[in-house]
């Protein structure tokens, strides 16, 4: 059974009452992870719906005869979102591996026969969760489209390169930094994703700023405090932090 | 008016009973356009789902703006298939735009705030809605997630 207080901040839940929080509350088990656990895989039957209470679980898509790398992360979760939403959704299969990608991991499970059963017996309930499920769904398809180019929806590509010398100099730290602060409002145009080294091994980490019709930012020696900077100056004012630049930004 | 017949025969609206048919063909109107006319446009306020009764309506996902041109291949809309879920969800933009590519076309266009009314007042009907749309977003989904995890995959490989 998960606390009410935890649930109303889950993007789902938000406009439910507190007699509607507890009944899906009774239906939750809750799961702690470390990294490198796998949630689930591509292909599983999509039995379950995940919400992340603590830490950052990676959606991946796993290559054939290969381990998994976050080089093949699509998109990364945090704190009070939901994973599995394939669970309510023909023909309930995950399309993506899920993996803890913080130091730990906890997580909130809900089994999906269940939460059919209580959305359709009371339908205000499944309502409100299905209208708010369809705005996440909807929202998260069209950034993954990254095809709109009316505000709010201009594409910003945030990258933490996290090859094994980035890892090394901490930009895992870095990435948890950007994920945190890409989940804040108004950021909605702004996709954060990790790839391989630069090549520029001395300078990490190194994160790329991407702003659609502008060229590529690449910023050096970064940590968790400059990528919130970023954040606040480059990607929300278009002000480059030009100290911090490695290339691009006309310097 | 629009009949029941045809409101049943139309995907999102399948599983409502008559009394749930009936408030749903209380707000929809029937409107006629002829070959050529835009019928909305991508990046336009979505206040409507349009349901396809008559002719061929083409999608298209021409830039912000500019009307007629087309960057990718068009889709068309069948008849009683819905288009539209963007009303549902912010920031509330149609992100295609749809033409009139018969001679004439009709449509139906049903007005978001009515439609929320109407979930509001018989929260069953909104429940099967917008499990239906749900449903619809999730497929779109998973092509598209599909069509990235497969380029990145090979861009991936081709670096090995």
């Amino acid at each position: 059974m998960a606390d009410i207080d935890v649930l109303r901040q889950v993007e789902i839940f938000q406009s439910l009452s507190d007699d509607e929080l507890s009944a899906i509350g009774k239906l939750i088990t809750e799961k702690q992870l470390v990294y490198g656990d796998r949630l689930f895989k591509d292909g599983d039957s999509a039995t379950h719906l995940w919400i992340v209470k603590e830490g950052v679980i990676d959606l991946r898509f796993d290559l054939p005869g290969r381990e998994t790398s976050e080089e093949s992360t699509l998109s990364s979760v945090t704190a009070n979102k939901i994973i599995g939403w394939s669970s309510l959704v023909p023909p309930y299969k995950y399309k993506l591996s899920a993996y803890c990608a913080s130091s730990r991991c906890h997580v909130l499970v809900i089994d999906r026969e269940p939460l059919r059963e209580l959305l359709t017996k009371q339908p205000k309930t499944g309502y409100q969760v299905m209208a708010a499920m369809l705005r996440v769904v909807g929202r998260r398809f069209q950034r993954l489209q990254g095809s709109g180019d009316d505000a709010p929806f201009a594409p910003v590509r945030v990258t933490v390169h996290l090859a094994t010398c980035g890892i090394a100099a901490g930009a895992r730290d870095v990435m948890q930094a950007a994920v945190e602060a890409v989940s804040g409002p108004g950021l909605e145009r702004v996709t954060v994703m990790s790839a391989g080294c630069l090549g520029k091994c001395a300078t990490e980490p190194n994160v790329t700023v991407e702003i659609q019709n502008q060229g590529a930012v690449v910023y050096q020696k970064m940590n968790p405090e400059k990528m919130r900077r970023v954040f606040d100056e480059h990607i929300a004012n278009g002000r480059i932090l030009s100290d911090w630049v490695l290339e691009g930004g006309s310097i | 008016m629009i009949s029941l017949e045809f409101l049943e025969q139309v995907d999102v609206f399948r599983s409502l009973n008559d009394d749930q048919l009936s408030a749903i063909q209380q707000c929809a109107e029937a409107v006629d356009f002829k070959k050529g006319d835009r019928i909305f446009a991508r990046g336009d306020m979505a206040s409507s789902v349009w349901i396809a009764l008559e002719g061929d309506i083409q999608l298209r996902t021409e830039p912000s703006g500019q009307e007629g041109g087309i960057k990718s291949s068009p889709s068309f809309l069948s008849e009683a298939q819905a288009f539209g879920w963007t009303c549902f969800v912010p920031p509330y933009k149609y992100r295609l735009s749809g033409y009139c590519a018969s001679r004439w076309c009709k449509v139906i266009r049903l007005n978001r705030e009515d439609l929320l009314a109407i979930f509001e007042q018989d929260a069953i009907v909104g429940f099967k809605v917008m499990d239906y749309l749900l449903g619809a977003v999730g497929k779109q989904f998973e092509e598209l997630q599909d069509e990235i995890a497969k380029d990145r995959g090979i861009e991936m490989m081709s670096q090995w």
